[in-house]
């Protein structure tokens, strides 16, 4: 597919002849070359519809009824605006009803006026004249004339030089004068048939004579060579008569700087053809909506591209995303897996049964709430305030997570240093107590008796209920 | 054809896109069946620690569960000794809850000796088989002696 899609398919309608070459970079590569001259209307149609259907194709007619006039323009940027501008202007010279491709060739810039040498072709040679199917014609990569074709191939060849450009075959001869992408000046000659090569020589040089004389005088002032190109290639007598009266360099085609596997024959025959591939863009008469909308397509083919890139990344993604899931299954799996043997030989292992756990749990739920709860501690607690006291009374009384304790408890002194070492101890442990307890503080402290009477209610909430 | 075939790329870029997201569904739901494969496995590690815990301090403490007539006979043996070398008097019925036997009892004696006093909450205190939990503990000082008053329950835990 792609190795078809770099070949290029070019054809000259009018001679029924065309080319299949490769193109390279710089030169061309002969694949086969089609002569349907042979064929009937209805095998040639088919032939040739097989062809463009297949091939990325240029097509090519000769036609010279074509309009060429200097027209001076102000700058316009707008191509549609140019071209309705250059309609209006050409009005006296184009049928009204007739669709044009104008091709606006700048030449020279006067006081902010552009001159242009202007062609207009009627498009009806490309819709009429050409009988092949309207999607074929859209398909075509380029359509141009056989004039153009000549100034493709001096184009490029000799870029900027003035080519004078002489091609013949046997039914017509065609001249060119272009420098670089301008063609100044172009003209076709048919040829009378069954001439002697004497007459034939004779029409040749009478017409190179008097073209170029009208070309200098009235085209270009100057041309720096005289191309022969077709038949008139092989014709050494005109190529020295021009040489001798034109008195300018002459020149024929080195084949190998055009086209390559191609041999002396069929490039001579092949010149329309081959020069179609060097047709500039700007001669290209293809309706500007054909080419469109082969940019539109070619867009298309691009989002196309993308979007068949993005499914391919999308398959990727979700392939690798989706092996990524069965790796993680086999994980989960292989976990829940050991787990499950973890708690199964632990299981086994275990001296108790679940009853047995039920009893020890409950067992060292009630003993840890008799350790924390314990009566004992609560006495040691309080052990440093009521020792050396005679104690009256002293409970302690649990119910429902709340314990309360009560003391009263006496002591007597017998100096006053004591009594107040006592006393000062008893606010400091009350006071370390109040962070635990909720503390009812009655106790006296009789100076004159030197004799302190404790009375303390402490009460404290522990949440803690069996 | 070509329509056709761009037609067919968006249908199948549409599948992939609900592909997309439920794959990333399903992920979803594998990282937290994972995850809570993970917890259940820390849950069960913390279970399995507390589980060898209480093997060990059961062995430690050497008791073994007993079933609910051993359970009575214990609390019964208690409380006769109690009521015998205490003059303790019994002051709520055997009481049968929750897989638990208890019964309250009541000592109201004087006191000669604070070590006499100790030794009794020590022994309370110590009391593996049942359990005694002390619920009122006095001490009262009258005319000529000190009196000590406890209010204590025996609790025996069986299994079923």
């Amino acid at each position: 597919m792609a190795d078809k899609m770099k070949k290029i398919f070019s054809f000259d309608y009018s001679k029924k002849i065309g080319i299949l070459v490769k193109k390279k970079k710089n030169f061309l590569v002969l694949e086969e070359t089609f002569d349907l001259r042979n064929l009937n209307e209805i095998e040639f149609m088919d032939r040739l519809e097989k062809l463009i259907k297949k091939y990325k194709s240029i097509l090519s007619v000769e036609f010279e009824n074509f309009i060429n006039q200097e027209i001076a323009l102000p700058p316009i940027k707008d191509k549609k605006t140019k071209e309705f501008v250059l309609k209006n202007k050409l009005s006296a010279h184009i049928e009204k009803n007739k669709n044009y491709k104008f091709i606006p060739i700048p030449e020279r810039n006067i006081e902010n006026k552009i001159f242009y040498n202007v062609y207009a072709v009627p498009l009806e040679i490309l819709f009429k004249n050409i009988k092949i199917d309207i999607e074929l014609k859209k398909k075509l990569q380029k359509f141009s004339l056989s004039q153009f074709s000549l100034l493709g191939i001096s184009n490029h060849l000799f870029h900027q030089k003035n080519v004078f450009h002489i091609y013949s075959d046997d039914k017509s001869m065609i001249i060119t004068v272009s420098q670089g992408e301008n063609l100044k000046y172009t003209r076709v000659v048919d040829l009378p048939e069954n001439l002697e090569p004497n007459q034939l020589t004779n029409i040749y040089y009478e017409n190179i004579n008097l073209t170029y004389q009208y070309v200098i005088q009235n085209k270009a002032k100057n041309i720096d060579l005289i191309l022969f190109s077709g038949k008139l290639s092989e014709n050494k007598e005109v190529v020295e008569m021009s040489y001798n009266f034109l008195k300018k360099p002459v020149a024929v085609i080195f084949k190998e700087s055009l086209i390559k596997n191609c041999d002396k024959e069929i490039f001579n025959n092949f010149i329309i053809p081959i020069g179609n591939i060097f047709v500039p863009e700007l001669y290209n008469l293809l309706p500007d909506e054909f080419i469109e909308n082969k940019t539109f397509n070619k867009i298309l083919v691009a989002a196309n591209f993308i979007l068949f890139i993005g499914i391919i990344f999308g398959v990727y993604y979700q392939y690798s995303e989706f092996n990524n899931l069965q790796k993680k299954l086999s994980i989960l799996d292989k976990k829940h897996r050991i787990i499950k043997e973890e708690i199964q030989k632990f299981k086994q292992s275990y001296r108790f049964k679940i009853e047995d756990i039920d009893f020890y749990a409950k067992y060292f739920s009630v003993v840890s709430y008799t350790k924390e709860f314990s009566t004992l501690a609560f006495i040691k607690e309080i052990k440093n305030l009521i020792s050396g006291t005679e104690i009256q009374k002293l409970n302690i009384e649990k119910k429902d997570g709340v314990v309360i304790l009560k003391i009263n408890a006496k002591k007597q002194f017998s100096n006053l240093n004591d009594f107040i070492n006592f006393k000062e101890k008893i606010k400091a442990f009350v006071a370390k107590l109040s962070s635990n307890w909720e503390i009812n503080d009655r106790t006296r402290f009789n100076f004159e008796k030197l004799e302190i009477i404790i009375d303390l209610s402490l009460m404290k909430n522990t949440g803690v209920m069996l | 054809m070509r329509y056709l075939l761009y037609i067919l790329q968006i249908v199948f870029l549409a599948f992939l896109i609900i592909g997309f997201f439920a794959v990333s569904e399903v992920n979803k739901e594998i990282n937290s069946k994972i995850s809570k494969i993970n917890q259940e496995k820390i849950e069960f590690e913390e279970v399995k620690e507390k589980l060898l815990s209480l093997e060990k301090q059961v062995q430690k403490l050497k008791i073994k569960p007993v079933n609910k007539q051993e359970a009575l006979n214990l609390i019964i043996n208690k409380a006769n000794f109690f009521l015998k070398t205490q003059n303790a008097k019994v002051v709520e019925d055997i009481k049968d809850q929750n897989q638990t036997l208890s019964i309250t009892m009541m000592i109201n004696i004087p006191i000669n000796s604070k070590k006499q006093v100790e030794k009794l909450l020590k022994n309370l205190n110590n009391s593996k088989y049942p359990i005694i939990e002390i619920e009122n503990f006095e001490i009262k000082s009258g005319e000529t002696k000190t009196f000590l008053k406890i209010i204590f329950k025996l609790i025996q835990i069986y299994k079923v």
